[in-house]
């Protein structure tokens, strides 16, 4: 049986740094680097998606639709709207989870996959090539009007469930990312109303991350 | 050898036998040692097995924070400290991945038959179609999040979910905390990590610097994250456990004893010199008593390894005892009329001595051969105690007094004083003797009030704040209760399985009627193997389960060849019935340990209670099944206390008979043999009277207390019989019988000043009992005129 379950998430993640990743103006040489400068400098992302599942266990695809909010330097939420609501939220190295049934959240962070995510997502906030590249083989392809980078994963646990992670963009930024898995499994995940620099106020931060110094702070409005 | 050298002999005895006392000497407040052991009673051993279970050594570490991060991120550093602590046996702060995977190769391949507790009227409701539908939208559903890799796998295999309803029973029987960064976090915010030590909770000597090493750890923690999170962090360790309270029990009993010990060798001093005697004097009568101290405390570390805090305690009260007979002694010396060597002082008393010392003995004998060690323990050092003074008396002391010098003259003024306060006694006798009888008669009209109360826990002193910190932290974590457990009892393990079963069934209706607020049994985690065998049969028999999960599920767009792993999981033969072996066998061993007990050839078949509310509801719930128990060690203490104190009273009775005999043997005449008797038992009318016309509950100690009283209480009868006919001899008696009871009054004074209700009770009754002795001895004398036809040791 295949243990952790927290691929989505983390690649969620990851997407959300790139969608703030400001790719050179077209016609210019792309660079890894300089796709992922851009991190560094957005006061935070919002981003609503549509997610396609392709699963060996179905015959039709699953489809969920939500929205994104990306605090930096690690701080990042995935509420999805249909066909349920979840809340997935990630706070530095904690990753919790609350599913449909509105039970109890689920504490992911002490599985072996979902820390090789977030060290890879805390690579990406960061800007940090250097470290993306110890854990995956990256390839930039295309130009700066259709880009598209390539990462596949070089060492276990990740090797063993992920073939490859692609992300897609143009010069606006990511519009798209693709999940391959081993065992055939396909997600497809759009991105839509993108706002690349979206200031939060501190009310959001309590209600998007209630385990926050913000929320400790005091009660907070929802954003 | 020469008396220089026998002294010197003596002395280098003491010194050796103090010395390894003093490096030896561990006192503990260890509750277990009231529990009852060696019985054959599986109950009586499962009452021994919780006091010193896993759940009673698990301490509960709650750190609170301004945020919870903080809290989860100081508790994690704590747990990482403290699991390296040699007293530590195994720590939880999150979830324990190891035993996770554990426990799925074990059950996902049995699942089937795992299914449900009552599969004939719950498995067709639970796989037919409209239920199997439900399933498959839900799964949909939850495959669309994030945890979809994880389910898609255990859904090709396990599409009724028959491994989520095992994963749920594992849960829901377990405190309701959640997870933050993979620390346990509670309801309100607090991190908490478990622990369990690895000596008993009650094992002061070693929880005290451990619970000191938890502290100093936290602490440094905290004072390095502060320094990060600002001063506002407001990090705080909360501890619940029953460690604390040993802790606290065995430093109130050190500071008592130092305390009692102090006030009692000051008091005693300066009564000995202020009625009789020179500082010299007041060293060669201790002797005794402090040889039945330090010889039975250094039998008892022998024999016991440590001793309780309630024996050492009543090592004071022997100090009381053995000054009577060295005291006996010294004066009689002194004040003989004529020259008379300390040895042949010794050996004139001797009788005397013996038979107050065998009477005193015979008083505490009875609690020899209970089952309770800390009983067995008192017994022991009193025994040792008592007869190491009389023998110290008897064939030491000679060689001491000529080291004590005259008596002062006050001390021969005081005995004629006494001997002629007598004489006037005897001769209003019937006027005294009518008071002392008419006070007799009151109390036997009041002893029908009497009451008694034989729940300990009554008669121990917590720390109000320290009560108050451990019901908030058990709260926190919805802690299971420690003293109250249903428990089956069962021949095997098959039967012990079926019947834990069966206990879960009327649990669970418990707890929907609201009489608890849940349980983990033995069968959140093992059922029997034909439980198994029918949950698998039926899953098995059921021809078209896979076609209507291939059309449950294609209704909601699932692949029908997806859920081949499922039909071939049902074509292959089902593999053996999980069975305790098989948990032991892959290290789990630890989960079972406290759900199923080994207890006397029986097995015990455990379900411990969360959130009682209606204990009477719970037993109702459980009334019709045999060997099946609601078990409240505080009310089965109880018991056993109620059982042990009659058991004791009887003994008494029988001693008071026994030592009649012995009087009657020795005096050959029944006048003498009452005379000596009678102020004791008197005593032990009036004080019972006394509780009762006060409305003072009696309890245990109140009985070990009467042992004590009627023993002494029988000394200074035959004192005083054996010196009667002898005016002398007879003032001597008086005196040093004054000097007895004002000293053990004193001694046993003190004991009314500890913090310990228990001591207390000893105290106070001891104290009245001595001296309603002193006051009744001669007036029993009196009034019957007795004097011994045959008198050997003439005094």
């Amino acid at each position: 049986m295949r243990s952790g379950s927290a691929c989505w998430p983390r690649l969620a993640a990851a997407l959300a740094a790139l969608l703030a990743a400001t790719p050179p103006s077209p016609g210019a040489e792309l660079e890894v680097e300089e796709l992922l400068r851009g991190m560094a400098a957005t006061r935070g992302v919002v981003a609503e998606f549509v997610e396609k599942k392709e699963l060996a266990l179905l015959a039709v695809p699953l489809e969920s639709r939500g929205t994104l909010y990306f605090a930096p330097p690690d701080r990042l939420a995935r509420f999805t709207t249909h066909p349920a609501e979840t809340e997935l939220r990630i706070d530095g190295e904690e990753l919790h989870f609350r599913d449909a049934s509105g039970g109890e959240e689920i504490d992911l962070s002490t599985s072996p996959l979902a820390r090789a995510f977030v060290e890879n997502l805390v690579a990406i906030f960061r800007g940090d090539a250097e470290r993306l590249r110890e854990r995956y083989e990256l390839a930039l392809s295309g130009d700066a009007a259709a880009w598209e980078l390539a990462l596949v994963p070089r060492r276990a646990p990740l090797d063993r469930f992920v073939a490859g992670i692609f992300l897609r963009g143009d010069a606006g930024g990511m519009r798209e990312m693709e999940l391959r898995e081993r065992d055939g499994d396909r997600t497809l995940t759009r991105f839509s109303a993108v706002d690349r620099d979206h200031a939060f106020s501190a009310a959001e931060l309590a209600r998007l991350f209630p385990g926050g110094p913000e929320a400790a702070r005091g009660p907070a409005s929802g954003p | 050898m020469s008396l220089a050298g026998r002294r010197l002999l003596q002395g280098a005895l003491a010194l050796a036998l103090a010395t390894w006392c003093a490096l030896r000497l561990e006192v503990g407040s260890d509750i277990t040692r009231f529990m009852p052991v060696g019985s054959r009673s599986p109950l009586a051993a499962l009452s021994a097995r919780l006091a010193d279970s896993e759940l009673t050594r698990t301490l509960v570490l709650s750190v609170e924070a301004r945020e919870e991060r903080l809290a989860a991120r100081a508790a994690g550093e704590l747990a990482a400290a403290l699991g390296r602590d040699p007293e530590v046996e195994w720590l939880r702060a999150g979830a324990d991945e190891a035993d996770l995977e554990k426990l799925t190769a074990l059950y996902f391949p049995r699942r089937h038959g795992f299914l449900s507790l009552d599969p004939e009227r719950e498995l067709p409701a639970l796989l037919a179609e409209e239920a199997l539908a439900r399933r498959a939208r839900e799964l949909r559903l939850r495959l669309s999040g994030p945890a979809s890799p994880l389910l898609e796998e255990l859904a090709r295999a396990d599409p009724i979910g028959a491994f989520e309803r095992i994963a749920l029973r594992f849960r829901q029987g377990g405190p309701q905390l959640r997870s933050l960064a993979g620390q346990l976090v509670s309801a309100d915010g607090h991190a908490v990590l478990f622990l369990a030590t690895r000596s008993s909770a009650f094992a002061s000597g070693v929880q005290g610097p451990f619970l000191a090493r938890v502290q100093a750890t936290f602490e440094e923690g905290a004072r390095r994250l502060t320094a990060e999170a600002g001063p506002d962090a407001g990090l705080r360790l909360e501890i619940g456990g029953a460690h604390r309270f040993a802790v606290a029990a065995e430093r109130s009993i050190r500071r008592d004893a130092v305390r009692i010990v102090v006030l009692s060798f000051g008091g005693v001093a300066a009564l000995f010199l202020l009625l009789v005697g020179t500082a010299r004097s007041f060293l060669v009568v201790m002797i005794p008593p402090l040889a039945g101290i330090l010889v039975a405390t250094s039998l008892g570390l022998l024999v016991f390894g440590r001793l309780d805090g309630l024996t050492m305690a009543f090592g004071t009260i022997l100090m009381g005892v053995g000054i009577d007979y060295s005291v006996h002694l010294l004066i009689h010396q002194r004040l003989a009329p004529g020259p008379l060597s300390p040895r042949a002082a010794a050996r004139r008393l001797g009788p005397s001595l013996s038979l107050g010392a065998l009477t005193t003995m015979a008083s505490f004998a009875g609690m020899a051969v209970t089952s309770f060690p800390a009983f067995r323990e008192i017994s022991f050092f009193s025994l040792v105690g008592v007869a190491t003074a009389w023998l110290t008396t008897r064939l030491l002391l000679p060689d001491w007094i000529p080291f004590a010098g005259p008596l002062p003259p006050r001390a021969e003024r005081t005995a004629a004083s006494l001997a002629g306060l007598y004489a006037a006694l005897a001769s209003r006798r019937r006027r005294f003797a009518g008071i002392a009888l008419a006070a007799g008669l009151l109390a036997a009209l009041a002893l029908p009030r009497l009451t008694w109360v034989d729940d300990l826990s009554k008669l121990t002193s917590f720390d109000p704040e320290l009560l108050e910190e451990d019901r908030r932290v058990r709260e926190r974590v919805a802690s299971f209760e420690t003293g109250r457990v249903v428990v089956g009892l069962a021949r095997d393990e098959e039967a012990a399985l079926r019947l834990s079963e069966e206990i879960e069934r009327r649990l669970r209706s418990a707890v929907d009627a609201g009489h608890l607020a849940g349980a983990r049994s033995l069968a959140d985690l093992l059922w029997s193997r034909a439980l198994q065998q029918r949950n698998q049969d039926l899953v098995r028999k059921d021809a078209g389960l896979p076609a209507r999960v291939a059309a449950a599920f294609g209704r909601e767009g699932f692949r029908e060849a997806a859920f081949e792993a499922f039909r071939a999981d049902l074509r292959a033969p089902p593999p053996p019935p999980l069975a305790r072996g098989d948990l032991e066998a892959a290290g789990l061993g630890d989960l079972l340990a406290p759900l199923l007990l080994d207890l006397h050839g029986d097995l015990g078949a455990v379900a411990y209670l969360r959130g009682v509310r209606s204990p009477e509801g719970i037993r109702a719930a459980l009334a019709d099944l045999p060997d099946v128990h609601l078990f409240e060690q505080g009310t089965f203490a109880s018991e056993i206390y109620s059982e042990f104190r009659a058991t004791t009273l009887r003994q008494l009775a029988l001693g008071s008979a026994l030592v009649v005999l012995l009087l009657l043997l020795r005096y050959r005449a029944w006048r003498p043999a009452l005379t000596a008797f009678l102020p004791s038992a008197l005593v032990a009318l009036l004080l019972l009277g006394l509780l009762a016309g006060f409305g003072v509950s009696a309890n245990l100690f109140h009985v070990m207390s009467l042992c004590l009283v009627m023993g002494m209480g029988v000394d200074y009868g035959i004192f005083l019989v054996d010196s009667a006919g002898h005016p002398q001899g007879h003032g001597a008696t008086l005196l040093s019988l004054l000097v007895s009871c004002l000293t053990t009054v004193f001694a046993l004074g003190a004991l009314a000043l500890s913090a310990e209700p228990s001591l207390r009770a000893i105290g106070v009754t001891s104290g009245v009992g001595i001296a309603l002795s002193y006051l009744l001895a001669p007036l029993a004398l009196a009034w019957l005129g007795a004097a011994p036809a045959r008198a050997p040791g003439r005094a």
